[in-house]
């Protein structure tokens, strides 16, 4: 119970410091168990030598990551990217191929051997599902197409993985068995396709719908399945997956991965996240700790090698997949915004690597390394996906060096942000016989445009570059529809006497806007009238209110 | 192990069991009968985390408010049930032929009912707020609290000190001391220390999820410092959490762990179960059993019944406490580790768990009718309680209500519309911020929740309108909504969610970004900049 409680103090001052400081919870988890090592090194004991044993703590980690992974399974829903196919595909095997084979040169380069330099190749070819999934929540940007696409690419990467760990596991035995693995593999892969599209809807929604809905059970009711044998059916499905794969010779976070995907489809994954919810922030919290704690800091010459390799995964893996990202067809500040999201490696190269060991295909010391580049990435990902250096990077996208095409505009209208009811803003203005000028960084909404013949410029609403191009301080009205009211701002610095109308939803945002001089526009206000009209006419209010 | 505990579950639902009598069936299947798991040190620390998150949400229950509630009735009916249940459990375990210490510990694992499976039953008969529910709730509450004492006066007790009185009434007076040092600190904590950081952590669930574990874990650190039970520390922790306005919301993001724990807990007990002499001890098991079902409820109902309460409300609270607690289990083990138990009189106090949590489960659920049957009889008469008009059982708060989940801008609005229009609202958001000044009923939690939305009374609302900005929450809220064939009105977040959002059959879709269009072409209109 020490260990535990230790554990769950360090996490509770890891999220302590994350609110306070503003900063990702993950890094600062880890940060928080390497302190609790560093304090039994200080101040060693046999109660602190108890609590935190290395075999508790990688007990720990086993469940924890079973856990995880089965939890992040959850949210790999592949109807989420079926409009994404050819971006989740092209971003999800390029940067699998090219950082995968960029980090063999490096680790060769950097005197690893073959062996290690093969494991490490793979652990820096894929991204975190975890952290990716964690942030976009954070960020409320799952639903958007580039979390949708970059959702997609870390489900196509996992898969990938999987099948690595199976084939390195295996390694050096026989043919026939590799290929038995690799067949169990499909197997438990395509069962986990059967409980997604069919079996696991079957039995939870269907039981959980064959009582009454309603709290009052009647004779002759049956009782419905309670949030208690629903936690334990689903976590019987993770723990029949883990077992089945186990006894299939496959490594037991493969069933987890496995057991979290059966449980993907909706309404199914909604349901069973509520479920989950305080099982999921309970073994993040104890999983980051642990996984903090049993890092054993190798020689600082591994440690160097470490770092160079995790340096080339941040700066590789962004450019490079904003590059795919762009040609599959996402905007340019999308493309770079998954780039920055994907940029560190994956938890499923710590199992990797913890498969390599006991397999006897590396020491110890390449865990530590491999452990390292994951922290390292870990922290670094939160911090540099953020929207001033997404803003910093569409300063170096090459088409801001191309010439664009435009005329030079005066006394019109911009609109920036065009959005998927730009036509109902455009309509009347044009209507009206105003000269229109739109901003989009949507390189479909632009064809779409240049189609109708309406004025527009590619490019991002918020950069000084492209608001001289439009002439902004010449315009006789800008209507901005931007997410960020941090744009919106930055506009307003720009424009002194043309009015400005932002659509916001937050009152606080519109109170900002109205201090820079501008008009806000409250789609909250607006739909709160429309919902009050609604309800009047509805029959549901109450007939004497 | 939660395989098998689920398979159990999943049967005993059908048979209306609760699932801990699955899980002691799931463990004896898996320990004594088939022999397939010996439990290892992992699964001891989930055991023990069980335990320990157990007692931290009995705590969190106790809330200064709710102590106040139980009043008079509660205190007496309680204080009159532990005096009665333990003389006459003690007089029968010596009939049975127990010796002195023996049937001291029988006589307290008979006196102690259920928290969670009465609890659990009568939320699902809908019967939680009832006069006898809430009776017998206040009766559960002031056990606990006995059930603590008896777990600080065993953590004195060691087989060492057991034969000089000295030493035990030094070590118990220890443990006294202790509990007293750590129950100053846990009410010196919820009034002083604690209520400022949770409310800074407030706004972020999950900071305060762990926060409150954390302190859960602190304060069973420090029990454990002051050499007593982990279960005494998790309970104060759980009670200095209790007098904080999120309780409830921590209840429901701590139960869900403490199911998952806990089921290990049971089934862990099951295997460690010893049934090689169930043939010996099954007479007495029966014998403890029928004073358990029969006897016991009936001293209660007598309780009630002379503090002028009538014979239907004494009956039905007299019948949910008529089994014996998880807390007799923990005091069965916790006596072995004392030295004052053997394996035998275990195994005995886990068989008549068994017996009366599975039979009083249909009492309680079978209750009407139960009452019914024994009035027919005339055996209610020896209660002789009065036969008053019964009191209504108090009224449900959230019935043909509107549920506005998410107060940010949209909910905000929409929340003033409706009260202003006389609406019965109930605003919900995870943030206790954004509640704070609403004007209408608000309760702080997860929407994803089920039990959340149960307990919001969506099953009887009239309306659910959901603001928030999450899609996958509002796909599931329209969803749920449409298996409860309550009316929904969903934030549809941008047009692209439309589709998905329509096949899950949503009452009235609310599309912000159109509306906003629409109020900026008004105001282009009133600036001359557009004809309409």
């Amino acid at each position: 119970m020490t260990g535990l409680s230790l554990l769950i103090t360090a996490a509770a001052i890891g999220f302590g410091l994350s609110k306070r400081l503003r900063i990702p919870v993950i890094p600062l988890l880890l940060a928080m168990g390497m302190s609790l090592s560093l304090l039994r090194s200080v101040a060693p004991g046999r109660a602190m030598d108890e609590a935190l044993a290395p075999e508790y703590l990688e007990g720990l980690l086993e469940l924890g990551l079973a856990f995880l992974v089965f939890a992040a399974g959850i949210e790999l829903n592949p109807l989420r990217f079926k409009n994404q196919k050819k971006a989740v595909w092209l971003v999800g095997l390029t940067q699998f191929g090219v950082a995968g084979a960029a980090g063999f040169g490096l680790a060769h380069a950097l005197g690893f051997d073959g062996m290690d330099a093969f494991y490490l190749a793979i652990a820096v070819s894929t991204s975190s599902t975890l952290v990716v999934i964690r942030q976009l929540r954070i960020w409320l940007r799952m639903f958007e197409p580039f979390g949708r696409m970059v959702t997609g690419a870390l489900l196509l990467q996992d898969l990938l993985m999987i099948v690595w760990l199976v084939m390195l596991a295996h390694f050096g035995e026989k043919d026939s068995d590799l290929m038995l693995s690799v067949a169990s593999l499909l197997g438990l892969g395509t069962l986990a396709i059967l409980c997604q599209a069919r079996f696991m809807p079957w039995l939870l929604l269907r039981m959980r719908s064959q009582g009454p809905n309603k709290l009052r059970l009647d004779p002759g009711d049956r009782p419905r399945l309670d949030e208690e044998s629903l936690l334990l059916v689903v976590l019987s499905s993770l723990f029949i997956f883990t077992g089945g794969a186990r006894f299939l010779g496959l490594p037991p976070v493969v069933g987890a991965f496995f057991a979290g995907f059966a449980l993907s489809s909706f309404p199914l994954n909604g349901v069973v996240r509520g479920a989950l919810a305080s099982l999921s922030d309970f073994f993040l919290a104890v999983f980051f700790t642990a996984l903090g704690a049993l890092i054993v800091i190798p020689e600082p010459g591994l440690v160097l090698r470490a770092l160079a390799l995790a340096l080339t995964v941040v700066l590789l893996t962004p450019p490079l997949v904003a590059i795919v990202a762009e040609l599959s067809g996402l905007s340019a500040r999308a493309a770079i915004e998954s780039g920055l999201l994907l940029a560190q490696t994956s938890e499923l190269s710590l199992v990797l690597a913890l498969t390599g060991v006991v397999s006897g295909h590396i020491d110890h010391d390449l865990f530590s390394a491999i452990a390292l580049i994951a922290v390292a990435t870990m922290t670094v990902t939160p911090l540099v996906a953020n929207d001033s250096l997404v803003r910093r990077l569409l300063h170096l996208h090459p088409s801001r060096r191309r010439s664009q095409e435009e005329g030079v505009h005066e006394d019109h209208v911009l609109i920036l942000g065009f959005g998927t009811g730009g036509m109902w803003v455009v309509k009347p203005l044009r209507k009206a016989g105003h000269d229109l000028l739109v901003i989009d960084d949507d390189p479909a909404v632009i064809t779409q445009l240049e189609k109708q013949g309406i004025p527009c410029l590619r490019g991002d609403g918020a950069d000084e570059e492209i608001l001289l191009k439009a002439n902004v301080t010449k315009a006789k009205l800008v209507l901005a529809g931007m997410r960020r009211v941090k744009d919106a701002a930055k506009l307003l610095e720009q424009v002194a006497d043309t009015p400005v109308l932002v659509r916001v939803f937050e009152d606080r945002d519109a109170e900002a806007i109205k201090a820079l001089g501008g008009i806000p526009i409250l789609n909250s206000e607006a739909a709160a009238e429309t919902f009050a009209e609604w309800f009047e006419k509805c029959g549901l209010a109450t007939r004497d209110a | 192990m939660t395989v098998a505990a689920t398979a159990f579950a999943l049967a005993a639902r059908g048979v209306k069991l609760p699932a801990i009598v699955a899980y002691l069936l799931a463990g004896l299947f898996l320990g004594p009968i088939t022999g397939v798991v010996e439990l290892s040190e992992g699964l001891r620390t989930i055991s023990d985390a069980g335990i320990v998150l157990l007692l931290f949400l009995v705590g969190l229950e106790l809330s200064f408010d709710k102590i106040r509630d139980l009043g008079k009735a509660a205190l007496l009916a309680g204080t009159g049930q532990i005096v009665l249940t333990a003389s006459g459990g003690f007089l029968i375990a010596i009939a049975l032929g127990f010796q002195g210490t023996q049937a001291v510990i029988l006589a307290a694992a008979l006196t102690f009912s259920s928290t969670v499976v009465v609890v659990k039953l009568l939320e699902q008969q809908g019967e939680f707020d009832s006069l006898y529910g809430r009776i017998a709730v206040g009766i559960l509450l002031l056990q606990d609290l006995a059930v603590i004492a008896l777990l600080t006066f065993l953590s004195g007790w060691s087989p060492d000190t057991a034969s000089d009185f000295g030493a035990l009434t030094q070590s118990v007076l220890k443990a006294f001391g202790g509990m007293t040092l750590l129950l100053i600190l846990a009410l010196v904590a919820a009034k002083y220390w604690l209520p400022a950081p949770f409310a800074w952590a407030s706004r972020s669930p999950e900071t305060l999820f762990v926060w409150s574990l954390c302190w859960c874990f602190l304060v069973v650190l420090a029990a454990h410092g002051l050499h007593l039970s982990h279960e005494s520390g998790a309970f104060l922790a759980g009670v200095s959490l209790a007098q904080l306005p999120y309780n409830h919301d921590l209840r429901r993001r701590v139960r869900p762990l403490m199911n998952f724990f806990i089921a290990i807990f049971f089934v862990s007990l099951g295997v460690n179960m010893n049934l090689d002499n169930v043939v010996a001890i099954l007479p007495a098991a029966l014998a403890l059993s029928a004073f358990t079902l029969f006897v016991k409820p009936s001293f209660i109902a007598f309780v009630l019944a002379r503090l002028n309460f009538g014979e239907r409300t004494s009956f039905h609270a007299g019948n949910a406490l008529a089994q014996i607690s998880e807390f007799s289990f923990i005091l069965a083990a916790m006596c072995v580790r004392a030295g004052l138990l053997d394996d035998r009189i275990v195994s005995l106090i886990g068989l008549v768990g068994v017996i009366t949590i599975s039979v009083s489960s249909c009492f309680i659920v079978y209750n009407h009718g139960y009452y019914r049957w024994m009035q027919k009889f005339g055996m209610l008469r020896i209660l002789r309680a009065p036969q008053t008009e019964e009191q209504t059982a108090s009224p449900v708060a959230n019935r043909a209500h509107i549920i506005v989940v998410g107060a940010n801008s949209l909910g905000r609005r929409i929340v003033e519309h409706l009260v202003n229009r006389g609406e019965a609202v109930l605003a919900l958001d995870t943030d206790p911020g954004k509640l704070r000044d609403l004007p209408c009923r608000t309760m702080m939690g997860d929407a994803q929740n089920v039990d959340f939305l149960e307990e919001a009374g969506l099953p009887r609302a009239r309306l659910l309108v959901s603001c928030i900005g999450i899609e996958d929450v509002n796909n599931l809220l329209a969803y749920r909504c449409r298996t409860l064939k309550v009316p929904c009105a969903i934030h549809a977040i941008d047009l692209s969610m439309v589709d998905s959002l329509l096949e899950m059959d949503p009452t009235y879709l609310m599309l912000p970004k159109v509306d906003g269009i629409k109020l900026q072409n008004r105001r282009l209109k009133e600036m001359g900049l557009i004809e309409s």
